[in-house]
């Protein structure tokens, strides 16, 4: 392997010899914060020869030497555009810095702001959302959340009602790799799936794969969703919060030394449990027994970063969240603490260096954890207050990461920019881990997983490579292995995608990519409960493995300013787990709670998934949105689910649509709007009730025969009942107003404005019916549980 | 504002709603059928039932449920006479009759032998629906090779027990699909003291019972095998645990436990081994996992083979080895 690297980097060493070449490189900003930009298109107008910032706003552009002068334009989505005449006769290091367009007084609304091509990238089955337009679009209670966004988008699904966990292309939510600051995040979710863990105010970057996954990103099957923090404006303090009906979060961000370094701090928690603890307390004020429930979660995030010099950079970042769910009971007989805590935390040292002009190195070390947490522990006494009886109970499931990757970014001429590198992290899981204990019957109950420890890591190289004008492709190779004790996989992972420019500014896309998944999520509910376990690939349980294939059509408008696509795709799933039938994290009691482990619960099988997504986006103007649509199928074939027969998942879905729009009204008046609806899940339904007879159930002692029976539900096929559909409809309207140093918005909104009730779940139940003859008859029915009915909500931000 | 809040607090009101009938699948009563055929048997039993749609009307007061080791089970009322139930081999049927007492249809072996190797096929039909089924009785009855059978002491809370150890083998057959599962029972005779509060009189009788064997070990209870993957070697069966038979007591007179004179006599252990077909096992299997104890379990179906309706008809052939005491 190292060997093939070095040739492949003197094959494009020896291509800047015969002809006089220079390099153009420098970093894109961001005017007054200094904020790196990444993204960001460096081109020359009327060429082919052209790159795109990295992900720490670097770029490199080697072109042949021009005899008369050249206009170099650098143009990013919600910044204005700059053009520079540059002479080629040298190398050149050129820093730009870019006027973010909310910055500037008057609204320019010009034909297309930005140049921002989709069917001028080699990549496909991408969503970029800017995180102004986050901001904007109507959200849950007023909290902004990045992954709810998402869900708007083509392709990419919601589970059930109020739940950020994202399905993409048929995969769950645990196919997805998230990664914040190039730390991975297990478990995305606050207030059981509610919320998004992603403060919305921290984050400068959002970017969601779908297909057509590069070589450096890998370890999950369906999608790469890479979020990068904010740096920390560098010029002056500034300041950013809101207040809303949930949580209340505040941003600092400014400038350490001058020009040198700067840091970010951002913090957001929930208050209802402050809010509600006087009134619980002044209700109980006159009981004996005191009951304490409450519920907060909250998040920090920071970041600091240092210029070491014009080539060396350092960034700290950090994100912490927890979440906490207790009840405390206080009466004469005993003292009662319970509660559930889950949260995670990231930590990632990052050094950037330029090795001259062409060549970009990223090192980062990485910390990433997840823990869950049950603790209960209860105190029986007697009257004086002494200790009769004592009982606790400690659950803990964790992950832990230690990881360490460089990239290196490699400009050798303005045809092709490789990438290559690894990553190597260190996976330690404790599944779950009980102890119960009685104070007096000594003997504890302790079933402790020993914790598993593997080593997991990846190898890539990839080249974004334009042979001619009209075709721009980016192939490569990832190598990812996963080591546990006594076994080791190795799996090649090749990625090709390009796009074959048909007409101006319309191009074809194909794409292939193959993925391979290490860590898996045992999920009962398909709620982002904590409950649900991630668990390592073992000997037993081999690691998912996924094929896809895409094939597009980008077509770029400029008047108006829109950009079409429309994709296909096919993908296959290879050794997805699930739980088995009859299955639940949760073995209380039962023939066998304290043997099994969670490798005797599950069970492998695979999936296909296809469909067609549709979208019409239009990113900037004073009209801007876009329109989702999304036909798709998926299946899935387990031996051990259903009889080894093909079924639908519970989240296949067959139509997906989403409208949004954002309507500038004035210069201080946005109103948005959201429109989605999606076909019902596929779900298990009891049809009728029967008993079942065994031959001569063995416990039944005393017996010779024994027709006793048991009664279980006849469910039909697995999934084979569809929920009703869901919809909803949601507005948002802010009112800016920009005073002296500080703007402040006040956002109104309505959650399901037409008052849907969208299922959530579906139970039986039985109702009475009195009869005349004085039996009471009964009659099950089927109770279709909603969740949120309209929702008002109002919130309050501000800026400094 | 206010009208807002009016509006969203009306909205409240109504999230839970119920599902008119009109939207719900269509679900009709089926038959049930579930029956097990060995050569060994000296009676063929065929337990015929039918379905009770969930979303129905029903009155209540028609089952009796009680909840025995996890296991729901309806003790009355599951009587199905009426029913015609032929069981039909390759070359002789027979039409079984209904019997109230045991509440199955029945046939003696002696006039319908069942045979090991053939297919039988069993067909239910109450007049106005018909359920069909077929198996293949597995023409071998596979010997028990080796076993251990030892006691221990176990503490316990009260006094200490006794508990019977067992383990046997047995080689699986090569170049074919088997399942197998495991039984094992001691035959105990015992005494039965009938107290009668008008005379104070005691009256002691003797009794047979066959008490089963419990299996554990390290994968959780397990007694259903397949030998996929493990084609042709030799199988072993985890731990059977039982507790040696005490004397039991049959409550007190004058404050003083009321027992037996003569002590529980074992008549030996009997070690079963069944060699099933596919439907068999997978059955025995699905029910396990259907079992509704757990509400955040996966729902499980359970494993049918009857065309026109629910159920099982399995083959089994047994053998049986006798440790005398």
């Amino acid at each position: 392997m190292p060997r093939l690297f070095t040739l492949y980097l003197l094959f494009f060493a020896s291509l800047t010899f015969g002809q006089s070449r220079y390099t153009l490189s420098g970093f894109v900003r961001e005017a007054g914060s200094q904020e790196f930009l990444p993204g960001v298109n460096v081109y020359l107008p009327g060429s082919n020869l052209g790159t795109v910032t990295n992900s720490y706003g670097f770029y490199s552009l080697t072109l042949p030497a021009q005899s008369d002068s050249v206009s170099v334009t650098y143009s990013f989505v919600g910044y204005q555009k700059v053009e520079r005449r540059l002479l080629i006769t040298q190398n050149i290091e050129l820093n730009v810095l870019l006027t973010n367009v909310n910055q500037l007084d008057e609204l320019t609304v010009s034909a297309r702001r930005q140049e921002d091509y989709v069917s001028r990238s080699a990549q496909m089955s991408q969503i970029e959302i800017p995180i102004q337009q986050i901001k904007k679009v109507p959200a849950f209670f007023g909290e902004k959340d990045v992954l709810k966004v998402l869900q708007l988008m083509p392709g990419v699904q919601k589970g059930t009602e109020g739940q950020t966990g994202l399905y993409v292309r048929g995969g769950g939510p645990d196919q997805n790799l998230i990664i914040l600051d190039d730390a991975v995040v297990y478990n995305a979710s606050h207030l059981f799936g509610f919320f998004s863990i992603f403060n919305s105010d921290a984050l400068k970057s959002v970017e969601l794969t779908k297909g057509g996954f590069p070589a450096r990103y890998g370890g999950r099957l369906s999608s790469v969703l890479d979020m990068n923090m904010k740096e920390g404006s560098k010029d002056k303090l500034h300041g950013e919060g809101g207040i809303g009906l949930i949580a209340t979060r505040m941003t600092l961000e400014g400038p350490l030394a001058k020009g040198k370094s700067s840091f970010l701090i951002s913090g957001r928690r929930t208050y209802i449990d402050v809010l509600a603890a006087p009134l619980i307390a002044s209700q109980q004020q006159n009981d004996i027994n005191k009951v304490k429930p409450g519920y907060y979660f909250y998040d920090l995030n920071a970041k600091l970063n240092y210029e070491l010099s014009p080539k060396d950079k350092l960034y700290v970042s950090g994100y912490f969240g927890r979440d906490r769910f207790y009840a405390n009971e206080t009466t004469p007989e005993l003292d009662s603490d319970n509660g559930l805590n889950w949260g995670n935390a990231t930590a990632t040292l990052r050094w950037n260096h330029l090795f001259g002009q062409k060549l970009f190195a990223n090192t980062s070390l990485i910390a990433s954890n997840f823990n869950f947490g049950v603790a209960s522990a209860t105190r029986n006494k007697d009257q004086e207050g002494q200790t009769t009886r004592e009982f606790s109970l400690n659950y803990n499931s964790q992950i832990r990461d230690f990881g360490i990757k460089t990239d290196f970014d490699y400009y050798p001429d303005s045809r092709h920019a490789i990438k290559f590198g690894y990553q190597l992290t260190f996976h330690r899981f404790t599944p779950s881990a009980l102890v119960i204990e009685w104070g007096f019957l000594g003997q504890p109950i302790e079933r402790s997983v020993t914790p598993v420890n593997s080593l997991e890591s990846g190898f890539y190289l990839e080249d974004t490579w334009q042979p001619v004008p009209a075709l721009k492709m980016n192939a490569g190779l990832r190598l990812s292995t996963f080591s546990t004790l006594s076994k080791n996989y190795v799996r090649p992972e090749p990625r090709f995608s390009a796009a074959l420019r048909l007409a101006q500014d319309f191009s074809l896309k194909a794409s292939f990519a193959q993925m391979n998944q290490y860590v898996h999520l045992l999920s009962n509910t398909g709620l982002g409960l904590p409950t649900d376990l991630w668990v390592p690939t073992t000997d037993l349980v081999a690691p998912q493995q996924s094929r896809q294939v895409a094939l597009g059509l980008a077509k770029d408008l400029d008047n108006p300013a829109l950009t079409l696509t429309l994709e296909g795709y096919y993908k296959n799933m290879n050794n997805i787990l699930n739980y088995k039938e009859g299955a639940s994290f949760l073995s209380l009691g039962g023939e066998n709670a304290n043997e099994l482990t969670w490798e005797d619960n599950v069970t492998s099988g695979r999936g296909w998934s296809y469909g067609v997504e549709f979208l019409m986006q239009k990113k900037t103007g004073r009209f801007s949105g876009w329109v989702g649509y999304t036909l798709s199928w998926t299946q899935w074939q387990f031996p051990e689910l259903n009889f080894g027969q093909i079924f639908y998942p519970r989240y296949d879905r067959r139509h997906d649509i989403s409208l949004v729009g954002i309507i500038e009204l004035t210069k201080n008046i946005t109103l948005s709007g959201t429109w989605v609806y999606g076909t019902g899940n596929a779900l298990t339904l009891p049809l009728a009730t029967f008993n079942v007879y065994r031959d001569n159930a063995s416990y039944f002692q005393n017996q010779q025969l024994n027709w006793n029976g048991s009664t279980v539900d006849q469910y039909g096929e697995k999934n084979s009942f569809r929920a009703e559909p869901y919809h909803r409809l949601d507005f948002a309207m802010q009112f800016l107003k920009k005073k002296k140093h500080h703007e402040r918005t006040w956002e109104l909104g309505v959650y399901n404005a037409y008052n849907r009730r969208n299922p959530f779940f579906y139970d039986l139940a039985t109702e009475p019916i009195e009869q005349t003859s004085g039996t009471v008859t009964s009659k099950t029915v089927l109770k279709r549980y909603s969740l949120f009915p309209f929702l008002p909500s109002v919130s309050y931000n501000f800026k400094f | 504002m206010l009208w807002v809040l009016t509006l969203g607090l009306y909205a409240c009101e109504s999230l839970v709603t119920t599902i008119p009938d009109s939207k719900l699948p269509k679900v009709e009563s089926q038959l049930t059928l579930f029956g097990f055929l060995s050569p060994q048997d000296t009676l063929i039993r065929i337990k015929v039932g039918q379905t009770r749609p969930i979303l129905s009307e029903y009155t209540t007061g028609d089952s009796l449920y009680y909840v025995l080791d996890g296991d729901t089970l309806q003790g009355v009322d599951d009587s199905f006479p009426g029913a015609t139930v032929v069981l039909a081999g390759p070359e002789s049927r027979i039409t079984l009759k209904y019997d109230p007492i045991e509440r199955v249809y029945s046939a003696s072996t002696k006039t319908f032998p069942i045979r090991g190797g053939q297919k039988y096929t069993l067909t239910v039909t109450d007049g106005k629906r018909t359920a069909t089924a077929n198996c293949t009785v597995p023409s071998e009855s596979i010997p028990i090779l080796d076993y251990t059978l030892d006691t221990t002491i176990t503490p316990t809370l009260s006094r200490p027990d006794t508990t019977l150890l067992l383990t046997y083998t047995w080689q699986d057959l090569p170049g074919k699909s088997n399942y197998y599962r495991i039984k094992a029972y001691e035959k105990v005779e015992y005494s039965i003291v009938d107290f009668n509060p008008n005379t104070n009189n005691l009256n002691e009788r003797r009794t047979v019972g066959l008490f089963n064997f419990n299996w554990s070990g390290a994968g959780g209870r397990r007694d259903y095998f397949s030998d996929e993957k493990l084609d042709g070697t030799t199988f072993s069966t985890p731990l059977g645990r039982k507790d040696l038979q005490r004397t039991q007591t049959f409550g007190f007179l004058d404050g003083k436990p009321i027992e037996p004179k003569e002590k529980p006599k074992s008549l030996g252990v009997y070690l079963v081994l069944l060699n099933t077909d596919f439907n068999y096992y997978q059955f025995h299997l699905s029910v396990r996992q259907a079992r509704r104890d757990n509400p955040f379990a996966e729902p499980a179906l359970v494993y049918s083979n009857v065309s026109g309706g629910l159920g099982i008809l399995a083959g089994l052939n047994q053998s049986i080895r006798l440790v005398k005491p």
